[in-house]
């Protein structure tokens, strides 16, 4: 046996020790940070060394196992049993696989067979050990970071440096230097940049046998880059089909009415169609489909900024950064959650000596959680700092006019956290270059609302806030059910109808200059839906359908001639002339060829 | 002129990879090898190498705290960090120290490249 194997079987046996004496303490405490550390160092070093003697089925399990560890020392993730039970057997199998080339003196043949039944609980690894993906990787982070950063620029450059030399690209190496200090003095990225895509270019095609070298040959076959624009083009006309298809369906229904004789085929060929059109839809869909990653380590960098730049420790936690939306919602995410996270840091959190008498930790926690239920994406940014000051707020609010001296003062914690969103408010007595700056929330709530979700501020007197976005998977379909009011068909949100009742003449008073419902022991004002967008109001005696939504976080009673369908339709962003009426959130055409209008629920006036 | 290197990693079968590497090169080269922070400030002191090698990933004290110990007593020598992973925070932090960043497994091109430019700094 070579003396690098016998090194290798040596060494290994040691680290295999190590690994179970780790999680023999985990097994009683998933969470012990020494066990986690040695657990992850096994890994790792068994990688390192599996690398040495050319052993890839190690390489690849022990990088799986490794992930899991890293996530778990990072707190992104907390060992679960499974988690545990995988480890442990990934242990058992390198023991196989030791004996084995201790019997025979070389590597077991049949080792990635194993390595893939044993598949470790997901991680999103990119395995990374491939040069070209990890210079991909670097030219996205450099591409991703929100503000200059001599550091990262730095590290790129070394990354790349280091690949194009093994990749036998010196001239290109001489040329990263160059370009790196020439970033360095303009303070953009742009110049390293270029060089590193050209590297990359050269790598993945120009030169026939660099490529062929560097590059694994699955990763050739199993992924494309395609620009985010071509995919765009192919929804917006997938969009347009199922428009036509809903034609078809309208068409469909008339034929079969009037008793004609193509009817039935007519009605075959619809459903066809519609069948297609979904499928076509659903896989455009999933095309756009994102992680949270590259917003999440986005935030991660602003939340360090600006940590560092005010002085005040903070530790970030991430959870679900691996959840997937359409890129359009990841894209809505981006300043909202960055103006969120500073002014969490700059408002939110307490000085330390702040903290400190408060009886909290000094190093604050920001916590960015993203998960999927039922069909929607909840965004929570949660800081533990001082929650939100009602007093502050009220009195804002009052010197603003927006309230009355009256109202200020029996202001609610939930009323104040309203009164946040509403446009042009801002607590901060300055704007400073960290926060107050552009994105205020009411444009948050906008970007929000129009593609049908929602956004809430969650406080806890003293223990801290929560800013909480509701949306929807995908922008492509936006679901809402529709509603006649006044010979007008109406869309709502179907994340902002709470539930529709049949209300008696008794149950709606008049109140002010408005009527109420009574409903279950709560007061809800009540709106006429055909006076907001101009339609004659139909006055009728008897019972009233009423649907209570939410409206900028109260509950709403709309009174409507009838309720109509739930769907789905693409919806479109106000153009020029719909624009003019502010309680629109889009338009989107049905199936009979007539418009509907999507309500704003938020601009609705009470 | 033969030029002496300082290479620390807790695997010997990791030390045992980077000499081979470097015997390929064809330089005038010592090799001293340490197996962790003790070993390395001891072999620092006695053997005064030009250049050193440092794993990042080692138990005890890592790569970086080592590094930054060099750094006190050694201000103007060539260091580089060796690590399998990509940590951006790691590379900023060794840039910090004037060390450079090397990833493993170390490939003759990168090793070649990062001595002949850290033996002309030490000659000076």
């Amino acid at each position: 046996m070579d003396e690098f194997l016998e090194q290798f079987v040596i060494e290994a046996r040691e680290l295999v020790e190590q690994g179970l004496a780790a999680f023999g303490a985990l097994q009683s405490d998933p969470r012990a940070r020494a066990p986690l550390d040695d657990a992850f160092r096994a890994f790792h070093t068994l990688k390192g060394g599996a690398a040495i003697v050319d052993f890839d089925a190690l390489i690849a399990m022990m990088h799986a196992c490794e992930e899991v560890l890293s996530d778990a020392r990072s707190g992104k993730r907390i060992l679960t049993r499974d988690d545990i039970q995988h480890s442990l057997r990934a242990l058992d199998q390198v023991t196989q696989w030791l004996d084995h080339i201790e019997r025979t003196g070389a590597l077991p043949p049949d080792a990635s067979a194993s390595a893939a039944t044993l598949s470790a609980p997901p991680s999103s690894a990119s395995l990374a050990v491939e040069p070209l993906a990890l210079l991909r990787e670097q030219i996205d982070l450099l591409r991703a970071a929100p503000a200059f950063s001599a550091g990262l620029l730095a590290a790129a450059a070394r990354i790349a440096s280091n690949i194009a030399i093994e990749a036998k690209l010196v001239d290109e190496a001489a040329r990263l230097r160059l370009s790196a200090s020439q970033s360095e003095s303009a303070g953009d990225a742009l110049a390293l940049l270029e060089v590193m895509e050209e590297i990359a270019r050269r790598m993945s095609g120009g030169t026939p046998g660099a490529a062929a070298q560097d590059m694994a040959p699955e990763a050739m076959s199993r992924s494309m880059r395609v620009d985010f624009e071509k995919i765009d083009a192919i929804a917006a006309i997938v969009g347009e089909i199922s428009v036509s298809v809903n034609a078809l369906d309208h068409l469909s229904e008339t034929a079969q009415a009037r008793g004609d004789a193509c009817a039935p085929a007519l009605a075959r060929g619809h459903a066809q169609l519609a069948r297609l059109a979904g499928l076509l839809m659903a896989a455009t869909q999933d095309l756009r489909v994102l992680s949270m990653r590259s917003l999440f380590q986005r935030v991660g960098k602003v939340v360090r900024d600006v940590s560092s730049t005010l002085s005040k420790p903070v530790d970030f936690v991430c959870v679900g950064e691996e959840t997937l939306a359409d890129k359009a919602i990841v894209e809505i995410l981006y300043e909202p959650l960055l103006h969120a996270v500073r002014n969490a840091i700059d408002h939110g959190v307490e000085s330390r000596e702040a903290r400190l008498a408060r009886g909290k930790p000094a190093t604050a926690t920001v916590r960015l959680e993203a998960r999927r239920e039922s069909g929607r994406i909840v965004v929570e940014l949660t800081d533990d700092g001082g929650g939100l000051d009602t007093e502050r707020i009220a009195k804002r609010a009052q010197s603003r006019g927006m309230i009355s001296a009256q109202a200020a003062q029996t202001l609610t914690d939930a009323d104040a956290a309203e009164l946040l969103f509403a446009p042009g408010f801002s607590t901060a007595e300055a704007v400073t270059s960290l926060s107050g700056r552009g994105v205020g929330l009411d444009a948050v709530r906008g970007a929000a609302t129009r593609v049908g979700g929602r956004v809430e501020i969650l406080s806890r007197r003293g223990e801290g806030a929560t800013l909480r976005m509701t949306l929807p998977f995908s922008t492509m379909l936006t679901p809402i059910v529709t509603a006649r009011s006044g010979g007008q068909t109406f869309g709502l949100p179907s994340d902002a109808v709470i539930e529709t009742v049949r209300a008696g003449k008794g149950a709606i008073a008049p109140i002010g200059a408005g009527f109420a419902l009574a409903h279950r022991s709560e007061t809800i004002p009540v709106v006429d839906l055909a006076p907001q967008s101009g339609a004659p109001v139909a006055e009728g005696a008897g019972a009233v359908t009423l649907m209570i939504a939410r409206s900028r976080g109260h509950k709403v009673a709309l009174k409507v001639d009838a309720v109509g369908e739930p769907m789905a339709v693409m919806l479109k962003p106000p153009d020029d002339i719909t624009a003019r009426l502010k309680v629109l959130a889009g338009t989107a055409i049905l199936g009979d060829g007539s418009v509907l209008l999507v309500l704003d629920l938020d601009a609705i006036a009470v | 002129m033969t030029h002496k290197i300082l290479l620390i990693d807790d695997s010997r079968l990791a030390r045992m990879s980077v000499a081979k590497t470097m015997a390929a090169l064809g330089m005038k080269l010592e090799r001293i090898e340490a197996a962790d922070a003790e070993e390395a400030l001891e072999a620092l002191e006695r053997d005064r190498p030009d250049v050193a090698l440092l794993d990042y990933n080692m138990p005890g004290r890592n790569g970086l705290e080592l590094a930054k110990e060099f750094r006190r007593l050694r201000p103007q020598m060539p260091i580089a960090m060796i690590s399998a992973n990509h940590q951006s925070e790691v590379i900023e932090r060794a840039a910090e120290l004037g060390a450079e960043f090397l990833t493993k497994p170390v490939g003759p091109a990168a090793l070649e490249d990062f001595l002949r430019r850290a033996l002309k700094v030490a000659a000076e």
